[in-house]
């Protein structure tokens, strides 16, 4: 029965396995070959700044999103990795166990709000502020930024006071027996650390550039290059949630937001890889 | 053998009997359909009916080939179709069910009343970008100018209407509903924006276009220049060149002309074509 009941098991698993694999598989191939016909007919048009799908002489550029995205990730980004570390080394090195369980709890709570629910309040709350305050709109790349660092913060503090608290005692006592002060010995655990935080790091990047929902309803959907934070983007995400769910299948506007996927696909396989290379170059530095 | 083929023609005679009614086209006329579809379900349970919103063109493509009892448009037949139709014999006959018809909107703090056709197309071209270009009694603050996105049935009107097929300035905020862009503009004082005249309320100003008020008598009248009209087409040349009397199409015909559908339309956000009362 045991044995029956274990090769029972193996088979199931491995066929889930395998569907998944599948699953993944096709999920490229189709991506990559809907895309074909964008890539054939507009060729290096898709890097043109201009988007004006439905006009008669149609523009398929996509590099005034691709930009405005990648600004608006890093913008993001180093915000909420600077913010988000400097928390992680509190909760690590100084907070009480009170203040650790009540910060923990917050965010734990954070981290399960719905992304669109923090479009609305970005929508309802902040953009009126922004305009109190003087904006010209309320939907504009800083108003993004803010709702995706609420998003991605919890994300970011418990993954890397995670990698933190596995820092071993004894190469904290080993540092503070040399002679190590507070900040020196942060540095240390912060460098034992690295590979965790560097985890942290891509991920939360990553999350920030393909995030939808959220610069769907608050970027502003004006297709210009950023120039200062209170302009109105469009980044890629958007356009892909704003227009897939209307366009004639076949055409080229179809081919086209197929590419956009297809580019956001192998961005983020790009930084998965780049972010297992770091992390085991890390480990390896770390051990010796 | 004869067993089989006798099942087969009582399994085939079962689905035939079950009548089905397949709708596609417009995205525009597509909320419309829906409301129909829903109704008409109800008055004719056991109606099967698919409905797919792909496009004025696709719908039309499908009449050519005999995928769809009724095409749904935004627009009327091309010449290029015309031609293809009496080659191949068919007759697409139109019936309008509907009007679109567009208001501009505005912060009701804002102090303008009343704009041309000519004014709105170069705010959403980009040529004139402050309000003071508009009118130099108006604070000199940039237009913060809405769309909705280019998904939307009411932005092939603007763009036809209004922009006449020019390309929409970059600047130009593209928003995903009606509702987000009347919000937005109840909101910022400086925004304009275009919506269907079903959906407009207190919280916004209606402009008058080229000094016409943005009513549905207006639009009926044929004065108010931001509308258009929707139809239904259906290939006469199905039903021997007359028009059908019975069936399933003839059913729905006569339903969505009806006082009932043409409320229907109302309650979609446009503008019915026909009467809604008794």
């Amino acid at each position: 029965m045991g044995k029956l009941g274990s090769a029972f098991f193996i088979s199931i698993v491995s066929i889930a396995a395998m569907v998944v694999a599948a699953a993944l598989f096709s999920i490229v191939f189709f991506i990559s070959s809907e895309s074909i016909r964008a890539i054939k007919e507009v060729g290096f048009g898709l890097f043109s700044p201009n988007w004006y799908p439905v006009w008669v002489d149609a523009e398929f550029g996509i590099r005034t999103m691709l930009f405005n995205s990648i600004i608006l990730a890093l913008w993001t980004s180093i915000w909420v990795w600077s913010i988000g570390l400097i928390v992680a080394l509190y909760l690590h090195r100084f907070a009480t166990k009170k203040e650790k369980e009540i910060m923990l709890r917050t965010l734990e709570y954070v981290s399960g709000i719905p992304s669109v629910v923090l479009g609305f309040f970005g929508v309802v709350v902040l953009g009126d502020l922004f305009l109190k305050f003087g904006a010209w709109t309320a939907q504009n790349f800083l108003n993004a930024s803010i709702m995706l660092s609420v998003l991605t913060l919890p994300f970011m503090i418990s993954l890397s006071y995670q990698s933190l608290e596995k820092v071993p005692r004894e190469v904290v006592e080993a540092a503070v027996a040399l002679g190590a002060k507070d900040l020196s010995v942060m540095v240390v655990e912060v460098k034992y650390a690295s590979s965790g935080l560097i985890n942290a790091m891509l991920s939360v990047f990553n999350r920030i550039f393909g995030e939808t929902m959220i610069v769907l309803m608050v970027a502003g959907g004006a297709n210009v290059l950023v120039r200062s934070l209170l302009d109105p983007i469009r980044p890629l995400t958007a356009a892909l949630g704003s227009e897939m769910g209307e366009v004639e299948i076949g055409s080229l506007h179809y081919s086209s937001l197929f590419f956009i996927g297809f580019l956001l696909l192998v961005g983020s396989l790009l930084l998965n890889l780049l972010t297992n290379y770091l992390t085991r170059q890390r480990d390896k530095w770390v051990k010796g | 053998m004869r067993k089989f083929l006798g099942l087969v023609l009582l399994v085939a005679s079962v689905i035939l009997s079950a009548q089905t009614l397949i709708i596609k086209g417009s995205n525009t006329v597509y909320p419309i359909a829906q409301l129909w579809v829903e109704e008409f379900k109800k008055i004719n349970p056991s109606v099967v009916v698919t409905l797919e919103g792909a496009g004025s063109t696709t719908g039309i493509k499908a009449l050519f080939n005999n995928t769809t009892d009724i095409a749904n448009s935004s627009r009327f037949l091309k010449a290029s179709e015309v031609e293809e139709m009496h080659k191949a014999g068919k007759y697409f006959a139109p019936i309008v069910i509907a009007y679109d018809g567009l208001s501009v909107i505005v912060n009701p703090n804002l102090a303008i009343d009343s704009i041309t056709m000519e004014t709105l197309k170069k705010i959403y071209t980009g040529e004139i970008t402050q309000w003071n270009q508009v009118d130099p009694k108006l604070p000199n603050r940039p237009i913060v100018v809405y769309s909705r996105n280019t998904a939307s049935g009411t932005f092939e009107t603007w763009v036809e209407k209004v922009l006449q097929g020019e390309k929409l300035s970059p600047r130009v905020q593209m928003l995903e509903s009606s509702q987000a862009e009347i919000e937005s503009v109840a909101k910022n004082q400086y925004a304009i924006a275009y919506t269907g005249m079903g959906y407009v309320t207190s919280q916004v100003k209606a402009l008058k276009v080229n000094g016409i008020e943005p009513t549905i008598a207006n639009v009926l009248a044929g004065v108010y220049p931001i509308s258009r009209p929707l139809y239904v087409f259906i290939d006469l040349a199905r039903f021997n060149n007359t028009w059908p009397q019975q069936g399933i199409v003839a059913d729905f015909i006569r339903f969505i002309l009806s006082p009932e559908g043409q409320k229907l339309v109302e309650k979609a956000g446009y503008i019915p074509a026909y009467g809604t009362g008794k």
